[in-house]
């Protein structure tokens, strides 16, 4: 036999039905049997409507779906390039130092691994000038003290831990007047690593 | 309907895993510190009014006055063939001096130069060969004289500029 | 075709940047810093004497006058220094009433510096012109007193204490 698929609206109206139905003095002449014949009306009704409800099932199967995340450590600047520069401005008559100092970038990560930190390192050598660096205003973590950057890897930003997260990266340039003019290229290399 | 339902929800967890495997531990920046040339040259303020009040009887030249009150600071990254110069704004008239003295622990002092008619055109050397560095808080000394002949001078202002330069 | 002219303009407005910081940098060759003076000279005069304290001795007498000859001493010299204009100087007498005569005037004197004016004869003490026109100068003359005596004044001593002044004419 085939059986049709019913929508709600047809459930609604066949449930009227059957409420005036069973209700009409026709049926029940007896008032006290009008709770009784309520109950009645929900039986039938909830027949209709499960029925209807229940849709059209021919049979079921499953599978198992396994969800498996590994460690990802995601870390990039805002821009790769900059630039400082030190001329008469930032010089101070008497004194040997002179300094400049550059907020422009920030240094962004995130990792779902804990116990996790940041190091920098330089790939210059042998530079004429200082250069040093300081996370500014870490958004989670805990900024390391300032460094005077080598080629040796330094703790630059420390606890982190399944976080994501960002800082300004304080760049500040030392030059002694007494060793003249020049120019120092750096390529600075920062590195999520075991805390 | 139900396979195809079933096959999309596969692909997007295939999709999730795939990307879960890839990491990126580092990143780097270029950064560059460049050191342009620098001449940096201040004073502690002006030296105090030089007013000539006495003399000798007999004598035209007047008893000269001094005033060491003040320094100069400088810094330079040029080089060890910078000098200082110094120079007034108008040169003073016939029968007055000014003569200057700059101390120096970066240079060669001069020693004490007539700089009375030494305007902007004209400035003299009063400290040479200075090395690239700081000097910090060091003397100058003026000393004004006058001539009886010359007369009395009403207070008149001049300006002294210093210029460190190559 | 634009795009390639936007690039060409690009290129060159990086060059032009270039080149001016270059051209910057060749001209700043130096730094200046200034002080201000005040300068003034006020005006001043300026009187010495060289010779201290003087004797004149009257003891001869003239050879067919049989009266006393006088003395002359020029042996004390006056300096003077001046940056005012129209000064003079001035030689009294604290001795009012002398006895003897006493005269004096001023001798071998710097040039440019004054005019003489007549010998003075001490009678009084009151305050006579020695050298005038003194104008921004410094200058010295030889001070020469001479001393004389009538024979009717018989001896004795008279004390002159000379004082010169510069002062405005």
């Amino acid at each position: 036999m085939m059986q049709k698929k019913i929508s709600l609206l047809e459930s609604l109206r066949l449930l009227g039905y059957i409420h005036l139905l069973f209700n009409h003095h026709f049926f029940w002449p007896n008032p006290g049997l009008y709770t009784l014949r309520k109950l009645r009306t929900f039986f039938l009704a909830s027949l209709v409507l499960g029925g209807a409800a229940k849709g059209q099932t021919y049979g079921s199967d499953f599978h198992r779906v396994t969800v498996q995340v590994s460690q990802v450590t995601v870390v990039q600047v805002s821009s790769g390039t900059v630039n400082l520069s030190i001329s008469g401005a930032n010089a101070v008559a008497g004194q040997n130092s002179m300094t400049t100092t550059d907020l422009s970038t920030s240094f962004l990560w995130g990792t779902n691994v804990s116990l996790r930190k940041v190091t920098v390192r330089t790939s210059l050598a042998t530079p004429i000038f200082t250069l040093k660096l300081l996370a500014v205003n870490p958004t989670a973590g805990t900024a390391a003290s300032e460094v005077t950057l080598t080629t040796t890897a330094q703790d630059f930003l420390i606890n982190l831990g399944k976080t994501s997260g960002s800082c300004q990266l304080q760049y500040t340039g030392i030059a002694l007047a007494s060793l003249g003019t020049g120019s120092d290229a750096h390529t600075i290399t920062f590195t999520v690593t075991v805390q | 309907m139900k396979k195809s339902l079933v096959t999309l929800t596969l692909a997007g967890l295939s999709i999730l895993i795939v990307e879960s495997a890839s990491a990126q531990t580092s990143a780097t920046q270029n950064v560059t510190l460049t050191v342009n040339t620098v001449y940096k040259i201040s004073t502690s303020g002006n030296p105090s009014s030089m007013i000539v009040t006495t003399g000798t009887a007999g004598t035209d030249a007047l008893s000269s006055v001094s005033d060491n009150s003040t320094t100069y600071s400088i810094t330079q990254n040029y080089g060890n063939t910078v000098k200082l110069t110094a120079n007034l704004d108008a040169a003073l008239s016939a029968g007055y001096a000014l003569q200057l003295n700059m101390a120096s622990s970066k240079g060669t002092s001069a020693g004490t130069v007539d700089i009375s008619n030494a305007t902007s055109g004209s400035a003299v050397n009063v400290v040479t060969a200075v090395n690239r560095g700081a000097d910090a808080g060091q003397m100058i000394t003026y000393t004004f004289s006058a001539l009886a002949s010359a007369g009395m001078l009403s207070s008149t202002n001049k300006t002294v500029t210093f210029t460190l330069t190559n | 075709m634009k795009t390639q002219i936007l690039y060409i303009a690009k290129k060159t407005a990086k060059t032009l940047v270039a080149v001016l910081a270059m051209a910057s940098g060749l001209y700043a060759q130096g730094s200046s810093t200034q002080q201000s003076l005040i300068l003034r000279v006020m005006e001043l005069n300026k009187l010495g004497l060289i010779g201290g304290s003087l004797k004149l001795t009257i003891d001869k007498l003239y050879a067919d006058q049989f009266a006393p000859a006088p003395v002359v001493n020029a042996n004390t010299t006056l300096l003077w220094t001046s940056n005012g204009e129209n000064k003079k100087i001035t030689v009294a007498s604290n001795n009012n009433n002398p006895r003897y005569a006493l005269r004096v005037a001023p001798q071998e004197m710097s040039p440019g510096a004054g005019v003489a004016a007549p010998e003075v004869s001490f009678s009084d003490n009151k305050n006579h012109d020695f050298i005038v026109g003194v104008n921004r100068s410094a200058g010295k003359c030889v001070i020469q007193f001479t001393a004389a005596a009538d024979v009717a004044k018989g001896i004795g001593s008279d004390t002159h204490v000379i004082t010169f002044t510069i002062t405005s004419s």
